[in-house]
């Protein structure tokens, strides 16, 4: 308690004053002040920027979010903790959207390694980390652009044995997976753990994504019990070109935010189609039980 | 080929809407099942279905892999391709 009113009042006292585009007024905390709070004090970069957001300051970094999230918005992100399951085309591009936007912790899991083959479409390969880990990647990658932003990397790969524990307190788990079956077993521990499962995958110029909520089919309406579930799709004729992922992925995260933050309208008992070839968005209306 | 005279809603996505010249198209057809469907539609859009690789059916928004299932008038129909990457 002692400390908090303490933090409270650093950064009341070191808040400045600023205009914003709009030209309204607001009082904002600067990165450097929020890091220098932190050491000072021995609280997280998170909790310095979640205590700001509370009192009505906002950190410069998400000044540019404000307008449209509003700081109870930013202030939900960044108690958010986000498990991004796969740290690939989709997972990468996920990652650096979620922490620009201010998710408080994410959860990042891979077990792969990149080769020559992820640089045509992987934010976080680049020629010098070939051979290198995914996760190790995004955690770096993460630190650079916001380290306020705390990561839990994981280089795993998921199996029914160890995904409720790797995805445990998290308040919503993004498939950025590249295989079916594992696919059903992530959705089979976010039900488990009563909590939302944003799906996406990606083949060629085509996307697709839907939300499922604790209670929903999801991708149970696929398949038939007992059908043999492949493990690929069309992906492996198409190949995935960069802006395939980078369209999915935009669509996968801002369903994280309206999960998070409960504005606008989820692809939820739905299969969203995203065809870049067309220019055109589909939907396919799903089965509910 | 047997069957009765149904209206069937039939949607595809991405390159497949190239055979049928819309995303979704209204099918009055004499058919029974989702098989004669299929065969139909092979024979008015030259779409093979069993031709296609990876390829998944989807019947009023469920996942349909058996081809004798029967279908009503008003079925919503769906041929969309099958994708996994990340």
């Amino acid at each position: 308690m002692e400390t908090k009113k303490s933090l409270l009042e650093r950064i009341n006292r070191l808040a400045e004053s600023g205009i914003a585009p709009s030209g309204k007024e607001f009082r904002g905390l600067s990165r450097s002040t929020v890091e220098t709070i932190s050491s000072a004090m021995g609280v997280s970069g998170r909790d310095v920027e979640i205590e700001a957001l509370e009192a009505g300051i906002i950190p410069l970094r998400y000044q540019r979010n404000i307008g449209s999230l509003g700081i109870e918005g930013q202030l939900k992100l960044r108690r958010a903790r986000v498990a991004v399951v796969g740290a690939g085309g989709l997972g990468g591009l996920l990652i650096e959207l979620l922490a620009r936007l201010g998710i408080g912790a994410l959860v990042v899991i891979d077990g792969e390694t990149f080769t020559e083959d992820n640089l045509n479409r992987q934010i976080l390969c680049t020629e010098a980390w070939i051979g290198r880990s995914k996760v190790d990647a995004a955690q770096q990658r993460v630190s650079l652009i916001n380290s306020a932003v705390e990561v839990e990397a994981h280089n795993v790969s998921i199996s029914r044995d160890n995904i409720d524990a790797l995805i445990k307190g998290c308040c919503l788990v993004i498939d950025a997976l590249d295989s079916i079956p594992v696919r059903l077993i992530l959705q089979e521990a976010a039900a488990r753990l009563t909590v939302p499962f944003v799906h996406g995958a990606i083949a060629g110029f085509v996307g697709e994504i839907m939300t499922v909520c604790p209670g929903d089919r999801g991708l149970a309406a696929f398949y038939e019990a007992g059908q043999h579930i492949p493990r690929a799709g069309i992906e492996v004729e198409l190949g995935t070109p960069s802006v395939t992922p980078a369209v999915t992925a935009a669509l996968q995260a801002m369903e994280a935010v309206k999960l998070i933050t409960g504005r606008g309208e989820l692809i939820r008992n739905k299969l969203l189609y995203l065809d870049l070839d067309g220019g055109r968005m589909s939907e396919i209306d799903l089965a509910r039980s | 080929m047997g069957g009765r005279r149904l209206r069937i809603t039939l949607q595809t996505v991405s390159e497949f809407t190239h055979y049928f010249g819309s995303g979704e198209v209204a099918l009055e057809v004499t058919c029974s099942t989702v098989h004669e469907l299929l065969e139909h539609i092979k024979a008015r859009y030259q779409f093979d279905f069993a031709a296609q690789r990876y390829t998944m059916l989807f019947v009023n928004g469920r996942g349909c892999v058996d081809l004798s299932h029967t279908l009503k008038n008003g079925d919503h129909v769906a041929i969309v391709p099958i994708m996994a990457a990340g």
